[in-house]
């Protein structure tokens, strides 16, 4: 008798083990936002002001519990989530193909009837941004802020070494030659994360073909291994051997290399617009920003680009209504003024701008953005881990002294491999 | 108490808690990461069953190819460091030089630190502009020596395989050690006498005494190189462009990034295969007799 009470506590201690975990779920008052960001970043703060004021006055008597992860932790920890169908209620998503298997597999809200119902929210968002967060035309996701790669410049290294803004690629050049030849390193480049790189040859590529090259290659009807991205992997290569990016900068991380030009030891940073709040901090009325001169002028004005942080309602939320509320809240004008005067974060809506409210910086950026003829998306959002993440790898490789064609021939096997895998 | 333990039934009852925790958390997990090797899903839709596809296109895919030939020069790095390497050290502490204790403290250390910590101080050694290397390179007038060591893709995987060597020395140096010390001095006082040397007295005494413990932990070498993963996902994150990716990486690049868990989970079942391999192989290298004198 006392064997069998012996096993049966054993099995239900066991058990209850297991199951323990369900103890922790959570009440119907509670919202669980999942953001990405980490206690360094200056805008947490702005964000936890944010939440703070909506669980005060929102008509639903919700409170929303924000947990904030870095980047490679949040993408991790979602994937796990998701899988385990376990998603918090509101988390930050990137768009494109990084939202898209969490949609197919029925864990993100439809949120389409939200923004058919409410017109004048619909229509507030910029042109082309809800666009990216959709698949088979219903809404997925709300952008909550755009951002686009821009070339960070130095005013006060630019005027003492006498050289002004490039209008054209060669003036750039001229750019780079002059001050390299003054001893001051033209331009800020990191090779350590492969995306950095690549995303300069993804720009140096759009002033080669607009946003032509990159739809054909997303509808098929273009190739990898084209002419483009060799000419514009080998543009930069050229640049890196004629000493335009600081010495070692193959292995530089990105912090070393922000830290470079932020403490003014490079003259440009090409970088998204991200980093406009940290630029302003530490360069103040020095801190500019122009769009990288296209390589055949016909195409100016084309960058990458696309959203910088997107809020998707996961399938399961219990309270769908309030988590709208708060995706409506964040899009708010007066949230997102907060944001853009407060923290540099582009508006995903369109908003009157006061210039006066704006840094110097900030008035060059979204001068900037209001000029674009079109924004090409980051191929790795555009193609998540797979080629997206072989187009970064295969840029640092031609960096790193591959041959620029073998190296895209080889992208290009991998994406056909890829298509039966 | 022999009446219990004579009894099959009681012994089933002390065996089911641990048997069910390792049913639970070993074998259901293994069997279940098979079953997902041969479906193509992301754990999120419903999978389809493609067979065995996924470990054909494992055998195409380069950077598969990549990690395994990496992960082989990981087995063949620890096997150097971790036997003859910790044996010679483990043999001179084991002839009671002075301050053998400090020693063996001093070699076991990084082994006791956490792999992170590992991988970000060797981060800053190997650092292009301000590393410790290539400052020592510069100092005794070889800076054409130096290198960006992480970021480049001939000397990545090398330089982290350095680090493994180096951070598990000591640890199974301590085992060998330990095995040495079992052995009974009077071996030793006795080969003396007969005129043995200090090389006659390693291999016709210490060494064939501690095979049997040489055996577990050539094992443990072994596996413990096909598993490798935190050092790379620290310091170089399996770059530049998959140059020093393992198949541990790469799975969990495969599951995580790229969300084909199928495919990933096909990597984790070579994976345990290689294991399982290791494990014969050493049996057969090292052989089953025992030496006892």
């Amino acid at each position: 008798m006392k064997r069998k009470m012996f096993l049966a506590g054993t099995a239900a201690a066991l058990i209850s083990g297991m199951f323990g975990m369900q103890a922790f779920a959570k009440s119907d008052n509670t919202i669980t936002l999942m953001l990405m960001g980490t206690e360094a970043d200056a805008f947490v703060d702005d964000y936890n002001e944010i939440i703070d004021q909506f669980n005060q006055n929102n008509e639903y008597g919700v409170t929303v519990e924000a947990e904030y992860y870095e980047n490679e932790q949040l993408k991790t920890k979602l994937a796990t989530l998701m899988a385990a169908n376990n998603a918090p209620d509101v988390f930050f998503t990137y768009e494109l193909a990084y939202l898209e298997p969490f949609v197919n597999g029925g864990k993100v809200a439809d949120l389409t009837s939200y923004l058919e119902d409410d017109a004048e929210w619909k229509d507030s968002f910029a042109e082309g941004t809800l666009e990216l967060l959709m698949f088979d035309e219903k809404n997925y996701a709300i952008p909550t802020q755009v951002s686009l790669c821009v070339m960070f410049y130095n005013k006060e290294i630019f005027e003492e070494n006498n050289v002004e803004v490039p209008t054209t690629y060669d003036e750039f050049l001229q750019v780079c030659e002059a001050l390299k030849n003054n001893g001051v390193v033209p331009m800020a480049m990191s090779g350590a994360d492969a995306w950095i790189p690549a995303q300069f040859v993804q720009q140096i590529a759009c002033g080669m073909s607009g946003t032509e090259l990159f739809y054909d290659i997303v509808d098929g009807k273009e190739k990898w291994n084209n002419e483009i991205h060799v000419k514009a992997a080998e543009e930069v290569v050229k640049m890196a051997d004629a000493g335009y990016f600081q010495d070692g900068y193959i292995g530089m991380s990105p912090e070393e290399t922000t830290d470079m030009f932020l403490n003014g030891k490079a003259a440009m940073y090409f970088q998204g617009t991200w980093d406009a709040a940290n630029v302003t901090e530490r360069l103040g009325e020095a801190g500019g920003a122009f769009v990288m001169p296209a390589y055949d002028p016909q195409y100016e004005n084309v960058s990458v680009g696309s959203l910088s942080t997107s809020f998707a309602v996961a399938e399961k939320c219990e309270n769908k209504d309030a988590a709208v509320a708060l995706l409506k809240y964040w899009t708010s004008p007066e949230v997102q003024e907060k944001l853009l005067y407060g923290s540099e974060k582009i508006p995903a809506i369109n908003l009157e701008i006061d210039e006066n409210k704006l840094s110097v910086l900030m008035r060059d950026i979204m001068n900037i953005c209001n000029t674009q003829n079109g924004l090409t998306p980051w191929w790795d959002r555009q193609y998540g881990a797979e080629e997206g993440t072989e187009f970064n790898n295969t840029c640092v490789a031609v960096l790193g002294g591959e041959d620029a064609q073998e190296a895209f021939d080889a992208l290009q096997q991998y994406s056909e491999d890829m298509a039966d895998r | 108490m022999k009446k219990i333990f004579g009894n099959k039934k009681s012994i089933a009852v002390f065996v089911l808690p641990a048997f069910i925790i390792y049913s639970v958390f070993v074998l259901f997990p293994i069997g279940y990461n098979i079953y997902v090797s041969l479906l193509r899903t992301d754990l999120m839709s419903p999978g389809r069953f493609i067979g065995l596809k996924n470990y054909e296109n494992l055998l195409k895919d380069k950077v598969f190819v990549k990690a395994l030939g990496n992960n082989v020069l990981m087995v063949i790095g620890s096997l150097i460091a971790h036997l003859p390497l910790a044996l010679l050290f483990g043999n001179i502490l084991f002839q009671k030089v002075k301050g053998s204790h400090f020693f063996q403290t001093v070699f076991f250390l990084p082994s006791v630190i956490c792999g992170v910590a590992v991988g970000m101080t060797w981060t800053f050694i190997y650092n292009s502009e301000f590393g410790l290397l290539n400052k020592i390179l510069s100092a005794i007038g070889r800076g054409d020596l130096q290198s960006a060591w992480l970021a480049d893709k001939n000397t990545a995987l090398l330089c982290i395989v350095f680090v493994v060597m180096w951070q598990f020395v000591g640890y199974h140096m301590v085992i060998q050690l330990a095995a040495m010390k079992n052995i009974s001095p009077s071996y030793y006082e006795a080969a003396e006498i007969d005129g043995a040397g200090k090389w006659k007295q390693f291999t016709s005494i210490t060494l064939p005494l501690i095979k049997p413990i040489l055996k577990v932990d050539a094992v443990l070498i072994i596996t413990g190189a096909l598993k490798y993963y935190d050092l790379v996902a620290v310091m170089t994150g399996g770059g530049p462009n998959h140059a020093s990716e393992l198949m541990s990486t790469y799975m969990f690049y495969q599951g995580f990034r790229t969300l084909k868990y199928g495919y990933s989970a096909a990597i984790g079942v070579v994976l345990l295969l290689l294991c399982i391999c290791s494990v014969a192989l050493s049996n057969f290298v090292f052989g089953k007799e025992q030496a006892d004198y």
